[in-house]
């Protein structure tokens, strides 16, 4: 890193972050600290329950990253604490894994607050001291949170919590519903980075897909699973294909794998396209990017869709009402499938009904999530729960 | 299934079968009625296998000698046979057919298979040469539909001499008609309204998501239908989701949730149409059992459901894995004329009732295990 050195009012930050894959939240978190000045970079410490495809990134962007447990197997610390939760001595169990924890991070500059970026990286709390100071960053809706943090610890949680930063205003609804008080909530919801007065157009963007000029793309992405709704993708190329459409329909994240993955053999219609660093290469040609979402606080590819201008048809969850109202997209009014397929079929009929969806979108999002404006807020929040 | 087979067993007074069970379960006093029963609580096999599991999550794969794994089996008698019932007991069963037989001679070793790609990839050693060792033991399979046997020859490289397809089959139900009316009111209460019934463990390879889905477009249908997912456990992770789903989708009044039961026949024949929303599932036998108790059948195509249907002369009711909204279509046509439905119950009820129930294919089963 570069930069003037930090002084001593810049307080030391830990961010801890459940993984550093190429997803919603891990790739905020890097946006965020690119936007952040280097100086306050140099006092940022990353603790990542597991590592991940940002790993290098984010090394460039802060002081250290800390990753405590291997992605592809247990560690010997994660294995010994199994095994005596197995046996039924749960609290050695996680003395164990947290000692090993603690071992990792004992070069670390003390901290001054620690930033939980994330729901899922919320067992990090464990390994700091009590009086530390601690920002969560809630990225989560009802289920993922669940998973995250039980629901009997969730009151403690939130109390233990000085500030709840949220991305959309139903989160902020279930951190009030679960024991957040409302003082505490602050709004700090996804960001995309403006390139300026260049800002991209569809056909500037180069493809990795065949024929993309010649065909109607219908795209989404993200993790394939229950979360995203991926499955109803199927549902929507039948549907297309019944009508005799000639749109494809993709999804840029990798097939469905394990209980998720379909018989092998059988009819599937879904171009199944990997992850990659630069998904927008191929997305940005979407003739309507689809967000089929059942549970969905605000997803980055949505504000990413309105940097390119894309017509986006949306399941109603999380921030997606609020962002695509007034004529920014079309969001249904539940989750409703055949009321998806049918805002599919309608933006794929006019190519003037798209351009004006993804015109006012882009508007909206040049407007409220400019990374610019939300770093600092989020950087201000951080410092202030340090004291500094 | 097992415990049909071994019922058709005893009333064919076919003597010296016993079963090893893994773990006891519900239906474990029902088991010892109809053969002698051991359930393999063996400290010592659990420990090696933990054992083992856990050096390889350290990166130190060890193999537990079979030696002291089957010390843990010893209470069982030696068999020149040894049947797995799924491709999830084979390392036992491999165990056991691994102690020489009665005569000296190795034991055969017999595995019935009803999985398909998706399980049979998690309960499969990942190691290619394991994984090798262990479907090389086996001298014969028994492929519970057309599905799993092309698994298990193009995709498992098992010899197609060693295969044999053997469909599932049920014994035929008959469910009191107070169990009936009870299941009845259990799923729509004392209202008029048409129950579209699934069946089927709570988790994602039976499609639960996709079943809310074909419920959510078929609210405005006017025989206001209520769908009914039989199976699963209450406050797991799946009917979690489903939960949230059912409330996002605005339909507390049209899905109910129940978990699983033993007398599902009741439920199937108190419903007015069955659907199978899973996108892998090798023969489900709750579609079998919808077929004997002349229940239309609509379902994605995968695995036996799809030669049960063309059989029936059905196919029309198969739709391509996730075509939900095909699946709408079919379902709501169905409502929209219970002469047809009624139709397609009874063509399916004179297929099943001929052709699958165990006095049809449990001697070839019988035959296989044989040899």
């Amino acid at each position: 890193m570069s930069g003037s050195e930090p002084t001593a009012q810049d307080p030391v930050i830990w961010i801890a972050v459940h993984d550093l894959s190429r997803t919603g939240v891990p790739v905020l978190l890097a946006r965020l600290l690119q936007a952040s000045p280097a100086q306050q970079r140099e006092v940022v410490h990353l603790v990542a329950m597991y590592g991940g495809p940002l790993l290098r990134e984010l090394q460039s962007l802060c002081a250290s990253v800390t990753v405590l447990e291997p992605s592809d197997r247990r560690s010997a610390s994660s294995a010994a604490s199994l095994g005596l939760i197995t046996l039924g001595m749960g609290r050695a169990g996680e003395v164990v894994r947290h000692s090993a924890w603690r071992a990792k991070l004992a070069r670390r500059p003390k901290p001054d607050v620690l930033l939980v970026h994330g729901a899922g990286a919320w067992p990090v709390t464990q390994v700091v001291s009590s009086k530390l100071p601690v920002v969560l960053h809630l990225h989560e809706l009802e289920t993922a949170l669940d998973r995250c943090i039980t629901r009997p610890e969730q009151a403690a949680a939130f109390q233990r919590a000085q500030q709840v930063m949220v991305v959309s205003a139903p989160v902020a609804e279930l951190a009030r519903n679960r024991g957040a008080n409302s003082a505490k909530i602050l709004m700090v919801p996804g960001c995309v980075r403006l390139p300026g007065a260049n800002l991209p157009e569809s056909n500037e963007a180069e493809s990795s897909a065949p024929e993309t000029d010649s065909v109607q793309w219908v795209l989404g992405a993200g993790t394939p699973g229950w979360r995203k709704g991926t499955d109803r993708l199927a549902a929507v190329a039948h549907a297309l294909q019944r009508v005799s459409s000639p749109a494809q329909v993709g999804w840029v994240g990798g097939r469905p794998t394990g209980a998720d993955a379909s018989a092998v053999g059988r009819t599937d219609l879904v171009n199944w396209i990997p992850e990659s660093a630069d998904p927008w290469k191929l997305l940005s040609h979407a003739a309507v990017f689809v967000l089929p979402s059942r549970e969905d606080p605000l997803p980055l590819v949505a504000l990413e869709a309105g940097l390119y201008r894309r017509a986006v048809v949306a399941m109603p969850t999380g921030g997606l009402p609020d962002l695509l109202a007034d004529g920014r997209g079309l969001v249904g009014s539940r989750q409703d499938l055949r009321w998806f397929v049918a805002a599919v079929e309608q933006v794929l009929a006019s190519r003037a009904f798209a351009e004006d969806l993804g015109q006012r979108l882009h508007e909206f999002v040049r407007t409220h999530h400019d990374v610019d404006v939300i770093a600092p807020r989020w950087l201000q929040a951080l410092s202030d729960a340090a004291g500094r | 299934m097992l415990y049909s087979f071994l019922r058709w067993l005893q009333s064919e007074e076919i003597q010296g079968v016993e079963l090893a069970l893994l773990a006891a379960g519900p239906l474990l006093s029902e088991y010892q009625k109809v053969a002698p029963t051991h359930v393999l609580t063996s400290r010592l096999v659990r420990s090696s296998e933990q054992l083992g599991a856990v050096m390889n999550s350290l990166g130190h794969p060890i193999a537990v000698p079979s030696a002291i794994q089957g010390i843990g089996l010893r209470g069982i008698a030696r068999s020149e046979i040894v049947m797995a019932n799924t491709l999830a007991s084979l390392s036992t069963a491999r165990l056991l057919a691994s102690r020489s037989g009665q005569n000296g001679k190795p034991s055969e070793l017999v595995c019935h298979v009803h999985e398909l790609d998706g399980v049979a990839e998690r309960v499969l050693p990942a190691s290619p040469p394991d994984r090798e060792r262990l479907l090389s033991s086996v001298d014969r399979f028994a492929a519970a539909s057309e599905a799993v046997a092309e698994m298990l020859v193009n995709r498992l490289g098992i010899s197609s001499k060693q295969v044999t397809v053997i469909e599932e089959f049920i014994e035929a139900p008959r469910p009191s008609s107070r169990a009936v009316s009870l299941a009845r009111r259990r799923m729509v209460g004392e209202a008029n309204r048409p129950v579209i019934l699934n069946v089927g463990a709570m988790n994602h390879r039976k499609g639960p998501e996709r079943f809310v889905d074909l419920m959510a477009t078929l609210v405005a249908h006017p025989s206001l239908p209520v769908g009914v997912w039989l199976g699963g456990e209450r406050g797991s992770s799946v009917w979690l989701e489903m939960e949230h789903s059912i409330a996002a989708s605005g339909l507390h009044d049209c899905v109910v949730l129940l978990e699983s039961r033993e007398d599902s026949a009741s439920y199937i024949a108190a419903a007015d149409l069955v659907v199978s929303t899973a996108i892998e599932d090798p023969y489900p036998l709750s579609v079998l059992e919808a077929g004997a108790a002349g229940k239309a059948v609509v379902s994605f195509e995968s695995g036996g459901v799809i030669d049960m249907l063309r059989a029936a002369g059905q196919a029309e009711l198969l739709l391509p894995i996730g075509d939900t909204l095909g699946m709408s279509a079919a379902v709501a046509s169905l409502l929209d004329n219970p002469r047809n439905r009624e139709l397609i119950g009874a063509q399916l009820a004179e297929w099943v009732n001929a052709t699958h129930l165990v006095e049809h294919i449990a001697p070839a089963l019988w035959q296989v295990v044989k040899g």
